[in-house]
């Protein structure tokens, strides 16, 4: 087990918080800023350095070092800042986030803790330097690397190389003088006659010296052993991660016995890295688990106290389990997130088009698996912001606005559910192409542009194959468009909205469940079956018993809150034949839209596990799901906004 | 017998410091020396089992005086005591005939090591 393996986790952790101030230097170095930005990066390119030092990991400092050999420059006046420049420092920085990766994950530069020279010399440096000079009548070749806290590497090297002479002449060394910047690590060749043993006894006795191999000068044709793969920061460790773990162990694993392993790390940390996979198995397990205890607990109401005593125990025990799993897979939104203002950087400048981009509400948590699925999307939308909605400079500055686009991301936290907007003050959503488009596609419109309200614009949106481009852009390409963002938070159990003014703006509200694994419903009767409401579309729940229903034309309307809200019986909807009473109804809204929705009874609340499904194109497009009741039985999950 | 060593530096804290670390490891400190010059005229009187030699000191520098010992006595064992930094003088003290080194500041059991291997 490596020495510095309890640091692991730590270094990851700290190397990728320095990470993102480092990038956010840069940005804010791009945007004309510097100062306090710009030192902190600096700090960080240094700190990052000296971490990546003390963890063995060489060439991930050596990229930090240069990162901030040129920050300081840069800071000192030496050097001007121009765009070419912050995108070589933002190239930079991303190959030392990738450098950090692979060193943690190929577990390379680590110490052994049987002893930390040996390994550290295995790890350091080629095995091969590439312009190793055999001289003439050379018959051995003795490589030779110092301990790696060995003070006054240069001079212990000559002291080395002195005792070495005392048994044998000397041919060469490499390097053939030893400097300042001298590593520790050297080659002495050998003339013929010379004793192997003696030889390695008296480099060793020259003290100070963790590795010495001696080998026959024809050896060095040959290919370098798997030492090599012990080289953090190669781009061929990044791709194969376990592979670079593995590729270390012949050539030091066979002199010391060392087991590198791949697959989950005993650290001793607090923190453990797991699989996402195994993670998201985990909570689908126990939700599973949960539904059956509810069932147990069910079916046990008839049984003996003995019985009932232990159920009730299991049952709590199982909804702490639940709550722990949960709770493992909530995140802050910025892990996920911050990705996004690189990404809003880097299509701005490809579009040509200046845009002020804000994170707002990052350390609102919510479910991981929620915030990865929603990435794609958000990305998606902010690209389509940046293509469509903001205008160039000259435009913005025609209209009267800041030169710079807006671009907001907000996450905020609402009681079971989160929000997430994304507003822009570009042009808003150009509704005479819309409804161009539309009826393009002979797709039912409204006759004028100016009546095409906001919903029904998203909702042309997110026709499939509805992209108002003119050109493809590279960016938001054509097809790749609001029906798969649209279809993506639905299947999550949430919603979308929109709301857009003419020339002023536009902005895109997200509406998700906080957890994906569990989602609190409404239990519905229609008919014979149950059906699931996710709560996070339900604004109330009606006993129609008591709520005044009126009927104006071929509408009817219960009054609710001073409002009038259509209704929608179910029954219809569905098709159902018609008995018994319909004593419920639940509210939905989205937007400007907004009715009551008519079922023949309220079941109760349940949690539930949503497991989405592939429909058929165009069918039932007004279920999100299908869902395990508490009772085992499955039940379709109803979006309600859908039926509207 | 015990092992005799003379100790060099211009420094009487250091001195007493070494001497204590040599003392334990039960060397007898025969003599002291603060210059160069000096340190070559004690070695003549006492020829030590072992010298510690500082690198910088007044009146012949440490090196000198290594290279002036060794060409009197080429089986002279001399170890030296240099501050961090100075690499490139020792590297010439020991190309001048100094068995090996320690640095500043330097640890009883890293001395302990570097007379062992000066001593054979």
């Amino acid at each position: 087990m490596g020495r510095f393996d309890q640091y692991l986790d730590l270094y990851l952790a700290e190397a990728q918080e320095h990470l993102g101030t480092l990038n956010r230097g840069l940005l804010e170095l791009e945007s004309g800023g510097g100062g306090e930005a710009l030192d902190a990066a600096f700090r960080s390119a240094h700190t990052i350095k000296g971490m990546a030092a003390m963890m063995g990991h060489e060439a991930v400092a050596a990229i930090a070092h240069r990162l901030e050999d040129r920050l300081d420059h840069i800071r000192s006046g030496r050097v001007e800042v121009d765009p070419a420049l912050i995108d070589e420092l933002l190239a930079a920085a991303d190959e030392l986030a990738r450098g950090i990766d692979a060193a943690v994950a190929g577990g390379a530069g680590l110490d052994d803790a049987e002893s930390a020279a040996p390994a550290a010399a295995g790890a350091r440096g080629e095995a091969r330097p590439t312009e190793l000079q055999v001289p003439d009548g050379a018959e051995l070749a003795v490589r030779v690397v110092l301990a790696e806290n060995c003070p006054l590497k240069a001079a212990r090297a000559h002291i080395v190389c002195r005792s070495a002479a005392a048994v044998s002449p000397i041919a060469g060394t490499w390097p053939e003088e030893f400097g300042e910047d001298f590593d520790g690590e050297m080659w002495l060749f050998v003339p013929p006659g010379a004793d192997a043993a003696r030889l390695e006894a008296a480099v060793r006795a020259g003290g100070e010296v963790a590795l010495v191999e001696v080998m026959p000068v024809e050896a060095l044709a040959a290919p370098p052993a798997g030492g090599d793969a012990a080289e953090e920061g190669a781009g061929a460790a990044a791709e194969e991660a376990a592979g670079g773990a593995e590729g270390a162990a012949p050539a030091d694993g066979a002199e010391r016995g060392v087991e590198p392993s791949a697959g989950l790390r005993r650290t001793g940390a607090r923190h453990v890295r797991v699989a996402r996979r195994q993670l998201i198995d985990l909570a689908d397990g126990m939700g599973d688990l949960a539904i059956l205890m509810r069932r147990l607990e069910e079916a046990s109401g008839r049984a003996d106290a003995a019985l009932k005593g232990v159920v009730e125990s299991m049952g709590r025990r199982v909804r702490e389990l639940q709550d722990i799993v949960l709770g493992m897979r909530m995140v802050p939104a910025g892990v996920v997130f911050d990705r996004l203002p690189r990404v809003v950087r880097d299509t701005a400048r490809s579009l040509g088009k200046e845009v002020d981009f804000r994170l707002e509400g990052r350390e609102i948590e919510l479910d991981r698996e929620i915030l990865e699925e929603l990435v794609d999307a958000l990305v998606q939308i902010l690209r389509n912001a940046i293509d469509h909605g903001l205008e160039d400079r000259q435009a913005r500055l025609a209209a009267g606005k800041p030169p710079r686009g807006q671009l907001v991301l907000r996450v905020i936290r609402e009681r079971s559910s989160i929000l997430i907007e994304v507003e822009d003050d570009g042009r808003g959503v150009d509704r005479a192409k819309v409804v161009a488009r539309a009826r393009a596609l002979g797709l039912p419109t409204p006759e004028s542009p100016e009546e095409l309200g906001d919903e029904d614009a998203l909702r042309l949106l997110s026709q499939p194959g509805f992209s108002t481009a003119e050109q493809v852009s590279s960016v938001s390409g054509r097809g790749v468009g609001m029906d798969v963002v649209v279809n993506r938070i639905r299947a999550l159990g949430g919603g979308v909205s929109l709301r857009t003014v003419d020339g002023k703006g536009a902005t895109f509200r997200l509406r998700l469940p906080i957890t994906l694994a569990l989602v609190q419903a409404l239990r519905v009767r229609v008919g014979a079956d149950d059906y699931a409401v996710p709560i996070t579309h339900v604004t109330e729940a009606l006993d129609l018993g008591r709520e005044r229903v009126v009927r104006r034309g071929d509408q009817e309307y219960v009054r609710r809150h001073g409002r009038q809200l259509p209704i929608v019986r179910l029954r219809q909807v569905f098709g159902t034949p018609e008995e018994g009473p319909e004593t419920a109804a639940i509210v939905t809204e989205l937007g400007d839209r907004r009715a009551a929705l008519v079922v023949d009874s309220l079941v109760g609340r349940e949690q539930i596990i949503v497991k989405s499904f592939d429909a058929a194109v165009g069918a039932l497009n007004i279920f999100s799901g299908a869902a395990l009741l508490s009772d085992g039985r499955p039940a379709l999950v109803l979006d309600p906004i859908s039926v509207i | 017998m015990g092992r005799t060593v003379l100790i060099c530096d211009d420094a009487i804290f250091m001195r007493s410091m070494i001497a204590d670390i040599l003392k334990q490891a039960g060397f007898e400190v025969v003599g002291e020396a603060e210059t160069g010059a000096q340190a070559v005229e004690r070695y003549r009187e006492l020829k030590p089992d072992l010298v510690t030699m500082d690198i910088v000191m007044p009146d012949m520098g440490g090196i000198d005086a290594v290279r002036q010992i060794v060409a009197e006595d080429p089986d002279a064992k001399v170890l030296m005591c240099s501050a961090m930094g100075q690499q490139a003088l020792v590297i010439e003290a020991i190309q001048a005939g100094a068995r090996d080194f320690v640095v500043k500041p330097f640890q009883p059991s890293r001395v302990l090591e570097a007379v062992q291997r000066v001593l054979g």
